[in-house]
């Protein structure tokens, strides 16, 4: 404990001495009296003998109460703190903010959105920071950002940094942000630290990497001070967000009327009615498409099929607009789809029958992907170059210009094993963007892969698969195994097989195949079987990715070719791999987007335009990375539609895709909607072990920052105390004066 | 120079007159029922004649009717003597001007002395405090009217009281029944005064407690610091009156009802007289109060 009053002892020293007081004013009294000569005596002898000691222990009490208030008063005013603080409380502190920015803070309430309430906030307590003060603004969301000031002591640099303080569509991940408090506050000369969150303290947000977060908590509040702020928030809102964008085809052609799956989840406690959503494609006007959505019960997710054209050859802009919910953040997303019109994929086959193709392992996934008619490139038999190698004539030449490659029943007996020179390859092709599938078969050793799994070819050192092969999977026929189709994760490239028609891939039995093992961390288990067993995994490398299934291609221990959902699985797939390609054109606010420009444009200076942003964002040039160049960015905090252009260009300052413009698509990142609930106030103190002080910005609003809260300062307190104690003391007073 | 007798009173005491309620022995035809049976106009009974009769008593229509002599009595008449024992003591010094007990207490007490006189009865004055300080044997002349207001007018209160001693060597030495007239605050035991008391009653004296009070000691109205400072003796004490107010009312309402339930056991008759009362209203009250008493 220590005392915030400058003068504290000598406030003691008169406490203490005041103590004297209600003892001298109670003789004083007494010696100030009326003589009044007196007959009867003895009456008066007999009421004193039945009262006097209750008298006495009366005004016992109440000198010890008086006592009391001026000990009270006394220690009242030497301001007492329970927090060990160096220096007065005028002392300069270096102060770090850390305001949420992320998609929730859009939310309108009474007073503004929540982001303008943690403005305010802030506003507020910098200008109730002792003077030389240092200020450090760090911006949170999917990263952290420092915001500066360049001068810590200048508050005007402050104020300015959190007035244009900007809404992002990313989620929160306060681990960061919380790092780079402790060590800004490390780096901090002076003695007093306080550490301000500005947030609405989303309950999914806190969550996230709790035990770490609790860790850095800690930390924090042993450097310094913490204060949470939390804004003010009324009834969640009736909120639908927009979760999926997909072409329902896997190779959209251009020119043609895409169908599109576009999936509404409701993200609030309400039933939610009269939501319609629209797509638009390359000509807003001609090609949207709207759809009413049906009602939808809290956390249901609706599927809608609307359909757009994609005119160009290469990269669309589509954009789908949910209308009707009270969140305006999460109602749009926008996709970049590429369309082509040509598709070379490989497959390499390790039962080859040329005598009896259909004994192949390859026979069913050819005729899937020749199977022609309709709108898609897929199903156009001109557009498909699809060429069958069996494994033991497979040489790496036969990946060029191969934009998907099938792995079909290889490792089965020693022909059909991949030889290293094509596997060497294979794992350039997938590094450059290309899609490797690979059906169970043997091991990966028997099946030559055994490479992909090692670090040889990997940029990253690492294994290129997914997964490893396990032991074989084997099912009794009368109990085969079928596909979970609720494992499907929401937004996967599968999801549209979980709803009718596509949903009966569900009955698809297997009784062999091999077990998916040792799955990698960022591996997505797309699929799994009915016994949890996963049945495919999804890794991306890049551009490019690989898929594992746990189940043969061909007839064999499965009857998945002979489902109808098994040709719409392939395109799924292939759709994916395509994508991945175009890929990592569609990315979540906060992720980083990297693109390779052209070599000649390697020495080129870019800028990034910013959706809502008329200012480019300098990006340099690119950098050169395995003899290619790349360039990053991680400002991609709102969604929308990012263009990159050569700096000084007329593309610069109209947008416009000149063929030296590369597009990306940002869209809100689902999970900062998925709930939007927030934490009370004692669920908040429950996750620190040290409670941290608690404001609001409604409170900070009306009443300013009561620095004595921040200080652990118990005077407030102690004047209630003291007041209650002085109505005490008057009614015991009261009392005391009464009859006895 | 003599105590000023009040006019008022004065006037509505001998309106109403002072009568004895039981018999008392006179010295002379009176007013008032003797013991003794005469000669006089209220016949009472007839006996028979045995030798010493005075001749003249025999009724001789009787006589004539059945030939026995036998002697006609009558009721004597008698005047009686009021005696007033009169409190001087320290305590009876309370009170400011007209509400002070001594004061009020001696303008009683010759109020009666000059009816009990004026009707014809003899009248004794005694003061007393620890000791009698003075004592005025009866006497119905005029001139006792005198000695008792100059008696009164010169006592001063000197010592505190002690007055149930006192009344038993009256009671033990008056011989002839009479009427008591107690003057006092009576600030002693409850207990002894009530022997005193039933001594003499028990001598056959009609026997009236004047219980002479201030109304602040009933009330007890105090407020503030106040030290009280014992009029008969040296206590002191320094208190809060109002705290005790309680307190005292109760100990003080104890004391006075006992005395007053003590006094109608013993038939004495109890009469409050409250300083802060006009004399005449006090008089006035208790003597048409003992008439109707009488008549009953």
């Amino acid at each position: 404990m220590s005392f915030l009053s400058p003068a504290w002892f000598t406030t003691a020293l008169i406490g203490l001495a005041a103590i004297s007081l209600p003892i001298i004013i109670h003789y004083l009294f007494r010696s100030r009296y009326r003589v009044v000569p007196w007959a009867a005596m003895q009456f008066l002898k007999k009421s004193l003998e039945e009262t006097t000691r209750r008298i006495q222990f009366r005004e016992l009490l109440l000198l010890l109460l008086r006592i009391a208030l001026l000990l009270l008063l006394a220690f009242a005013l030497m301001r007492p703190s329970s927090k060990q603080k160096q220096g007065d409380t005028n002392s300069p502190v270096d102060a770090v903010f850390i305001i949420d920015t992320s998609a929730s803070m859009a939310i309108a309430e009474k007073a503004g959105t929540r982001l303008e309430q943690a403005k305010q906030a802030a506003m507020k307590i910098l200008d109730s920071l002792p003077s030389q003060s240092t200020i450090h603004i760090l911006q949170t969301g999917q990263h952290v950002i420092d915001l500066g000031p360049a001068s810590p002591t200048n508050r005007d640099q402050a104020r300015f940094i959190i007035q244009k303080l900007e809404q992002s569509n990313e989620a929160v991940h306060l681990l960061p942000a919380l790092q780079q408090a402790v060590e800004v506050l490390g780096r901090g000369a002076l003695a007093n630290k306080e550490v301000y969150l500005f947030s609405d303290m989303q309950r999914s947000d806190w969550n996230l990497d709790s035990a770490d977060l609790q860790n850095s908590w800690a930390t924090l509040q042993q450097l310094g001070e913490v204060i949470l702020v939390q804004t003010q928030h009324e009834a969640q809102p009736a909120n639908a967000a927009l979760v999926n964008l997909r072409p329902q085809v896997a190779l959209p052609l251009p020119g043609e009327r895409v169908p599109f799956l576009v999936e509404v989840r409701n993200t609030s406690a309400t039933t939610l009615q009269g939501l319609t959503v629209t797509l638009r494609g390359s000509d807003a006007e001609r090609d949207s498409d709207t759809q009413a959505v049906p009602p939808l019960k809290p956390g249901e997710t609706a599927p809608l099929t609307l359909t757009t054209r994609l005119d160009k050859r290469g990269k669309n802009v589509v954009t789908a607009e949910l209308q009707g919910d009270q969140l305006a953040i999460d109602n749009r997303l926008d996709a970049i789809v590429e369309t082509r019109d040509r598709l070379n994929v490989l497959i390499i086959d390790g039962q080859p029958n040329e005598a009896d193709p259909a004994q192949s392992a390859s026979y069913f996934l050819a005729h899937a992907l020749r199977s022609s008619r309709g709108q898609s490139l897929l199903e156009s038999t001109q557009a498909v170059e699809l060429n069958v190698v069996a494994a033991s004539d497979a040489y790496p030449a036969q990946l060029t210009d191969v934009q998907a490659c099938f792995l079909i029943g290889l490792g089965t007996s020693p022909t059909s094993k991949l030889s290293n020179e094509f596997v060497d390859r294979l794992a350039t092709f997938v590094q450059n963007g290309g899609g490797l599938v690979v059906f169970a078969g043997g091991t990966l050793a028997e099946m030559g892969l055994d490479r992909l799994a090692s670090s040889a070819g990997n940029i990253k050192g690492t294994s290129l698969l997914p997964a490893n092969w396990g032991t074989p999977l084997t099912a009794l026929p009368s109990a085969p195994l079928t596909f979970d189709i609720n494992s499907i994760p929401t937004g996967s490239f599968l999801s549209i097989f979980r709803h009718p028609p596509l949903d009966r891939l569900g009955q698809t039995e297997t009784t062999q195949g091999r077990a998916l093992t040792e799955i990698q961390n960022d591996t997505l288990v797309a699929l799994r079987f009915s016994n949890g067993e996963p049945a495919l995994a999804l890794r991306t490398e890049g551009t490019g990715c690989v898929i594992m299934l746990a189940l043969h291609g061909d007839m064999r221990g499965t009857d998945a070719p002979l489902r109808p959902g098994y040709l719409p699985w392939v395109q799924a797939m292939i759709g994916q791999m395509l994508s991945q390609q175009a890929g990592k054109k569609n990315i979540i606010a906060g992720d980083i987007y990297t693109w390779s420009p052209p070599i000649d444009q390697a020495q080129q200076r870019f800028s990034l335009l910013v959706p809502g942003n008329s200012n480019p964002q300098l990006l340099g040039t690119p950098t050169m990375y395995q003899q290619s160049p790349r360039l990053s960015t991680s400002s991609t905090s709102k969604a929308g539609i990012y263009r990159i252009v050569p700096e000084g260009t007329q593309a610069e300052e109209t947008g416009q895709d000149t063929g030296q413009v590369d597009l990306f698509a940002v869209v809100p990142d689902p999970i900062e909607t998925a709930s939007l609930a927030t934490l009370t106030p004692d669920e908040l103190a429950e996750r620190f072990s040290q409670k941290p002080v608690q404001l609001s910005t409604d409170s900070l609003a009306n009443e300013g920052l009561d620095r004595s809260r921040v200080q652990h300062e118990w005077t407030p307190r102690l004047w209630w105390l003291i007041l209650v104690l002085c109505l005490g003391e008057l009614i015991f007073g009261w009392w005391c004066n009464r009859e006895v | 120079m003599p105590l000023t007798l009040p006019a008022d009173a004065v006037a509505r005491a001998e309106a109403l007159g002072i009568q004895a309620r039981a018999i008392v022995e006179g010295l002379r035809i009176g007013d008032h029922r003797s013991p003794y049976r005469g000669f006089s106009v209220e016949f009472v009974q007839h006996r028979e004649y045995v030798p010493g009769d005075d001749l003249r008593h025999i009724d001789w229509k009787v006589y004539g009717r059945n030939e026995r002599y036998t002697i006609k009595q009558y009721q004597q008449e008698t005047n009686f003597v009021g005696r007033l024992v009169v409190d001087v003591s320290k305590s009876m010094e309370y009170g400011e001007g007209q509400q002070n007990k001594l004061a009020y207490a001696k303008m009683l007490a010759a109020t009666l002395s000059y009816v009990i006189i004026n009707q014809g009865d003899a009248c004794s004055l005694d003061l007393f405090d620890e000791t009698w300080r003075q004592r005025i044997p009866p006497s119905s002349q005029p001139a006792q009217i005198r000695s008792i207001l100059l008696a009164l007018e010169a006592v001063e209160p000197a010592d505190k009281t002690t007055l149930a001693p006192l009344l038993h060597e009256l009671a033990d030495s008056t011989k002839r029944r009479g009427l008591f007239f107690l003057i006092s605050d009576c600030f002693d035991e409850p207990a002894a005064l009530l022997q005193a008391l039933q001594h003499l009653r028990y001598q056959g004296h009609e026997v009236t407690l004047l219980h002479v009070l201030h109304p602040d000691e009933m009330a007890f109205p105090f407020e503030g610091h106040i030290r009280f400072d014992g009029l008969e003796d040296a206590t002191r004490y320094l208190t809060r009156p109002h705290l005790l107010r309680s307190a005292y009312r109760r100990a003080f309402q104890a004391y006075q009802e006992e005395l007053r339930m003590g006094c109608e056991a013993q038939q004495v008759d109890y009469v409050l007289a409250d300083t802060s009362q006009p004399l005449a209203g006090l008089v006035s009250q208790w003597l048409s109060r003992r008439l109707r008493m009488r008549r009953m």
